[in-house]
């Protein structure tokens, strides 16, 4: 068998069973099974021991559990609740001011949680419920927090870029600075349709009425837990009190302090938050391990470097290639979990992207970008079920897909800046060496 | 007066203990992780304000990330949370979720069945040879057993799936 | 270990050619990688076609901690790298990085040929199904590097720093020069030494360059001796599979092997140290040598080391060999 029809054969299989509804864990797994088994044979069978033990006894990956706990206790002591009230005292009477406001929370809680599904739970279980008391458009209040909370992958810390680092030997600080800017223009895009739209269409985004100047300063002193936490994280990198890694550590601690003060803090919150992280860190770390074990296969086997060589030898001109593996990622985003996504194509096409003389850093931020469409591009958008399963009811699901799509266009725009300017992903990681 | 222990009974306090094990396990796995953020924060407090750095939080809380995810394996499994595509299986009959379900269990077992072995092998040789870490010079096989140990729970949480699936299959043939 | 199965050996076969996987722990792109894809070319030509080296870089195969392992049971050919990322397993190989192993670059092929080392190792080594053919000595010493802000220039300053190292006997060295040991991640060393988490560490003289530390350094601190001499990292084959080839391949390999360790003998410093002091120097890092007094004063810091290589190795049922090999590195360093 030559490698590129073990490579249709896998990817074939892989994306059959996935599609009836298999774990991907599981299909992965086989598949390790089946090409150690039949193409590598007995000296191969010791991956199954090595990998999970050696790979997962990583201290850079101890940043995945803790950042999904400082999401998880964000929102159990309901932190964010208190910072949207006072967003909203402020900016809320502007036209398209709520929406506003809920845009300029994803950006800041974004910094602080790791993943884009925390993100849309934090921002979410607050901001649907007002905006569409306060009469905004259904679509408009959907797009905007399903949008916003793509984010949370994007500016760092993410869960994703760590994935994405431990696969391909990336610097995980140098995948997360070059989000940032990244981050803040998709950010700015959003914002700008939002402003747009409020001023063309007022009747969708209603400003808020009623806000005094006594409220706006009662609402100060409750923004104080947010500042605490974001200044804690930034500052603890920033002063080497800690590293990127052991921040993570640093933001539960303080979201627990928070949450003591506020006499929130209580053992069924904090099972709840403790039991919520240990499945999503065990999900994404397991199907980890399983596409660790599947990428380091595929190299044994010689099918990475083959498929590689090909790809690179194709009579197209690189940015074509490129364009090409955007649209492979746009369509499986569609169909799959982007962890998953990361974890199974990663390493097949970041070789590639290197051959082609791309760097691997760059590619990782123009993936990330293209995920966060994942996240809301029907039938497979985590951020659309998570938006339903918090929503009032009358909120449908084509209501959700309806109002995301102007900001799956924006995300396309952000996308198509981030690979025509590659220094807005490589000037702030080129300053820091 | 004991109630006769028939098979579906039998079956039924087996799958009650596992599943008491596995959220043990899973909560276990929650609570190293609370540790855990103690550890870490003591290591940077400590270094920074007390140039008090330790010697142990690096290469234990490596070892109890592995046990962390390890141990939750079960869980996740009985939660039903491991990532899948639901696009169609959501729509599916419920006979139609469980042949899909055993489908993916099939799948699973010899992966599972060489992670067992495989892992379970590594931390005998560890064992064998006194293999110790690279700074507390700690015996290795004891983090390295995290692994067939957690393999195993999720292996046991599996069989007790298997049966129940069988089972939704049997009970629409017979209904 | 053994050939790949025939359609993955490449387009066009070579019949009795056999196949072996070798993996190094340095990415490849890395100068020490490029120097070792020569060697592997070499060996190529050198046995004519029949053996072929299937390169694997960065670990990319078996995860580094468990490439030992690996390599017994023939799922790795070739593993090439330091012996005490094995350290826990068989402590003998941390010779490779440790205090006053080798004092002058020309000593590491002399303590494995001349000297026995190879043959002493080799009785440890073949235990776990495993052959030490040859030292890879393309590489520098490691020198203590301070952030910038610090300043040392004695032994005395380094008292009450937090250095990072990796573990093993550097531990034991940190501690007894008064400073604290601090275990953080490579990836995280650099904004580490720029936040001043750490106020240095001990690190080869050439990736203080190639990982950019020297923007974040203020001085380096020589001689490399003290904290390790130039290291001598290990060619270690699956016994089976080395014994697998034919004679006539053996010899080969082992020459190509010996003389690469001569040649690298004389070339590393000149290549590897020289040319990245002066990128170093050029942006601002000094260089300075400890008195001779501090290095007299050096001896008590590096005995705790070497104690502790003993205590490992006792533990390990292998403290005849370890003295074996300490009094060998004594008598050259005393030249
Ligand atoms: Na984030
Ligand atoms: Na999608």
């Amino acid at each position: 068998m030559e490698w590129y029809t073990i490579l249709l054969l896998v990817m074939g299989a892989l994306l059959g069973m996935m599609m009836l509804g298999v774990p991907i864990l599981f299909v992965l797994g086989a598949i390790d099974v089946v090409l150690v088994v039949f193409m590598w044979g007995r000296p191969g069978f010791f991956m199954f021991g090595s990998v999970p033990f050696g790979e997962i006894n990583n201290f850079v990956l101890l940043a995945v559990p803790l950042f999904i706990l400082v999401g998880e206790l964000v929102v159990h002591s309901r932190i964010n609740r208190d910072f949207f009230e006072m967003a909203n005292a402020w900016v809320g009477g502007l036209p398209g001011g709520l929406a506003v406001t809920t845009q300029f929370m994803s950006t800041i809680f974004a910094a602080i949680s790791g993943a884009s599904t925390a993100n849309t739970v934090i921002i979410g279980s607050v901001a649907t419920e007002e905006l569409l008391k306060r009469g905004y458009d259904k679509r408009l209040t959907a797009g905007c927090i399903v949008a916003g909370g793509s984010l949370g992958m994007l500016i760092p810390p993410s869960t994703l870029m760590i994935i994405y680092g431990v696969l391909n030997q990336v610097s995980i600080g140098h995948l997360f600075i070059g989000g940032v800017i990244p981050g803040i223009v998709i950010s700015a895009l959003f914002v700008t349709y939002i402003l747009w739209v409020a001023i063309r269409h007022p009747e969708r985004a209603l400003p808020a009425t009623g806000i005094t100047w006594s409220i706006r300063w009662r609402s100060l002193w409750k923004v104080w837990a947010v500042l605490l936490l974001v200044a804690v994280m930034l500052g603890a990198i920033y002063t080497g009190l800690a590293t990127p890694t052991e921040v993570g550590a640093l933001g539960a601690l303080t979201a627990m302090l928070i949450a003591i003060s506020y006499r929130r803090l209580n053992w069924a919150m904090l099972r709840a938050a403790l039991l919520n992280t240990v499945r999503t860190t065990g999900f994404i770390l397991w199907v980890l391990v399983a596409a660790l074990l599947f990428g380091r296969v595929l190299t044994a086997l010689g099918v990475t470097q083959a498929l590689t060589e090909h790809v690179a030898n194709l009579p197209l001109p690189p940015w074509g290639i490129l364009l090409l593996v955007n649209l492979l990622l746009l369509v499986l985003g569609a169909l799959m979990d982007p962890a998953a996504i990361v974890a199974v194509t990663s390493p097949i096409l970041v070789p590639i992207m290197t051959q082609l003389g791309y760097s691997p850093l760059w590619f990782g931020i123009v993936f990330m970008v293209n995920m966060e469409l994942a996240f809301l591009t029907p039938p497979f958008g985590l951020n659309l079920f998570i938006l339903k399963s918090i929503a009032p009811p009358q909120m449908g699901m084509d209501d959700i897909i309806l109002g995301a799509l102007p900001f799956m266009l924006l995300l396309l725009l952000g996308l198509g800046l981030v690979m025509v300017f590659p220094a807005l992903t490589t000037w702030l990681p080129s300053t820091m060496g | 007066m004991k109630q006769p222990a028939t098979p579906l009974r039998l079956f039924g306090r087996l799958a009650a203990l596992v599943e008491r094990v596995n959220r043990l396990a899973g909560l276990g796995a929650g609570l190293i992780l609370l540790g855990m953020v103690g550890m870490i924060c003591r290591e940077a407090i400590g270094r920074y304000f007390f140039d008090a750095p330790t010697d142990w939080v690096v290469e234990l809380s490596g070892f109890l990330l592995v046990g962390i995810v390890f141990m939750g394996g079960g869980y996740i499994l009985q939660e039903d949370a491991h990532l899948r595509v639901d696009i169609f299986y959501t729509r599916f009959t419920r006979r139609n979720r469980a042949i899909v379900d055993l489908i993916g269990y099939l799948m699973a077992l010899p992966f599972l069945g060489f992670l067992e072995w495989q892992s379970a092998l590594l931390a005998w040789r560890a064992f064998g040879y006194s293999e110790r870490s690279m700074i507390m010079r700690w015996p290795v096989y004891l983090p390295e057993l995290f692994v067939p140990l957690g393999v195993a729970l999720l292996l046991l949480q599996m069989l007790i799936q298997i049966v129940r699936a069988i089972g939704a299959l049997r009970e629409r043939q017979g209904g | 270990g053994g050939p790949l199965p025939a359609p993955f050996s490449g387009a066009q076969p070579v019949l009795a050619a056999t196949t072996l996987k070798a993996q190094f722990f340095l990415p490849k792109g890395h100068p020490l990688s490029k120097h070792l894809e020569q060697i592997y070319a070499d060996i190529e030509k050198a046995t004519n076609g029949e053996v072929k080296i299937q390169s694997f870089y960065a670990s990319e195969l078996v995860p580094l901690r468990q490439a030992l392992d690996g390599l017994s049971n023939g799922t790795l050919d070739i593993l090439v790298g330091p012996g005490n990322y094995y350290s826990g397993k068989i402590a003998l190989g941390d010779i490779s990085i440790m205090p006053l192993n080798f004092k002058h670059y020309t000593d590491r092929a002399r303590a494995f040929y001349n000297e026995g080392i190879g043959k002493i190792l080799n009785k440890v080594y073949s235990k776990h199904g495993i052959e030490v053919v040859a030292p890879y000595n393309y590489f520098t010493g490691e020198v203590v590097i301070v952030r910038k802000g610090v300043s040392v220039n004695s032994l005395a300053d380094l008292k009450g720093l937090k250095l990072r190292v990796a573990g093993g006997e550097l531990v034991q060295l940190v501690k007894a020069l008064g400073a604290e040991p601090v275990f953080i991640a490579p990836p995280e060393l650099y904004t580490g030494l720029q936040r001043g988490t750490v106020d240095g560490a001990i690190f080869p003289s050439n990736d203080l360059v190639l990982l950019k530390l020297h923007e974040v350094s203020s001085t380096v601190l020589l001689p490399d001796y003290i904290f390790s001499g130039p290291m001598m990292h290990f060619f270690m084959f699956n016994k089976a599979a080395f014994d697998g080839l034919s004679a006539a391949n053996r010899q080969a390999i082992e020459k190509v092997l010996h003389q690469a360790a001569l040649q690298d003998d004389r070339n590393s410093e000149g290549q590897l140290v020289a040319p990245f002091q002066a990128k170093a120097e050029a942006a601002g890092v000094k260089y300075v040598t400890l008195s001779a007094a501090d290095i007299a004063a050096s001896k008590a810091a590096t005995d705790a080391a070497r104690n502790a290589y003993i205590k490992y190795n006792t533990e390990q049922g292998n403290g005849a060999e370890a003295h074996q090999i300490l009094n060998i590195l004594d008598r050259l360093t005393a030249r």
